[in-house]
């Protein structure tokens, strides 16, 4: 099994099995164009060690899983939030590693770690009063009070749904 | 430089996020900022006009499943986010004490009256207003309800509108005497 070097951020090296580092659709189509395994690290500008080995720990533990359906709906329905029980635990970290983690999945287009980080982040929302979600995501409220009033008359009915 | 938190993330994360949330979850997250109100409001409407477009198809294919939900919100502008209008809509309810108009703000209300109405009489647009009087029993009149609806809401300046938005289960049996449990 053919072995790559990953250059995080803060110029830590790390040493992954090619096949976990082509879950990342960026590293994929890198390797690719390249044409051949490289013996030089690949630079990871935007991702530190921290997230960097955390996204390899879920890219491990998913290298057999097939690959996501290509025909992306990028329309309004909603999606289901159900996580399997793995990922759960793999995201029980603070909120900024969280976070970290959302956009290095994004950067380096990793789709099914970034469906499981908006789930997370999604859940976190669910069933939370305006006030709650506020807390929770540490979010200024920036409304007037009549503002504050007015938006929550306009959306009364959502609340029977 | 700033921890990487709910609001540094770049609005397109935000869009995935929103994209596992449900209504009434996004109707609070629009509650907390105006940041939310902008962009999870601006969502929202996306989202209200798919199910809208499928309720219709559904009704003009005629083949209205058990439940239908029917929205409406194509009124409300993209570029602004204002519920006002949203909330509900008025209608004239014509009874044996005369003509009554009625502010909705919860489908489920309007449901009851157009139940009540139409074992009484009906439903119907009269003079540019939706009025209870006439019998209306069968889908396809519902159907044509719902058009007529559509195009009044199409036919007023924003400021006038009277019918805002259909929001809700329509069932079915509301409207289909033969399936009505009996009460």
């Amino acid at each position: 099994m053919s072995q790559i070097t990953l250059l995080s951020s803060d110029n830590v090296e790390m040493k992954v099995d090619k096949e976990v580092a082509e879950r990342s659709i960026l590293i994929k189509n890198m390797l690719e164009d390249v044409g051949e395994t490289p013996d030089q690290a690949i630079p990871i500008p935007n991702v530190n060690e921290g997230v960097l080995r955390k996204v390899i720990e879920w890219c491990e533990h998913h290298r057999n899983d097939p690959p996501p359906p290509a025909d992306e709906d990028s329309d309004s329905r909603k999606k289901s939030t159900d996580i399997e029980e793995w990922d759960q635990k793999f995201m029980q970290v603070d909120q900024e590693m969280l976070f970290e983690i959302i956009l290095a999945a994004n950067y380096l287009d990793i789709k099914p770690l970034l469906d499981v980080g908006c789930k997370t982040v999604a859940n976190m929302i669910k069933g939370k009063s305006p006030e709650e979600i506020r807390k929770t995501f540490n979010i200024q409220n920036d409304f007037t009070p009549e503002e504050e009033d007015q938006i929550r008359r306009e959306n009364e009915w959502a609340e029977d749904r | 430089m700033d921890k990487i938190s709910m609001l540094t993330i770049p609005p397109e994360l935000h869009i995935s996020i929103f994209a596992f949330l449900n209504i009434k979850d996004l109707s609070r997250l629009i509650q907390t900022s105006k940041y939310f109100h902008r962009t999870a409001g601006h969502y929202l409407r996306r989202r209200i006009d798919y199910q809208t477009s499928d309720a219709i198809r559904n009704f003009q294919e005629g083949d209205p499943p058990d439940t239908v939900p029917i929205e409406r919100a194509a009124f409300i502008q993209d570029d602004f986010f204002d519920y006002r209008f949203a909330l509900g809509f008025s209608f004239t309810v014509v009874d044996d004490e005369g003509e009554k108009k009625i502010s909705v703000h919860k489908m489920n209300k309007f449901l009851d009256v157009v139940k009540g109405g139409m074992k009484a009489g009906g439903v119907g647009i009269r003079n540019g207003e939706l009025y209870v009087s006439k019998p209306v029993v069968k889908n396809d009149q519902f159907r044509s309800l719902f058009r007529a609806l559509r195009d009044l809401s199409y036919s007023r300046p924003a400021s006038e509108f009277s019918i805002t938005s259909l929001t809700g289960q329509f069932d079915p049996t509301l409207i289909t005497p033969s399936l009505t449990p009996t009460n």
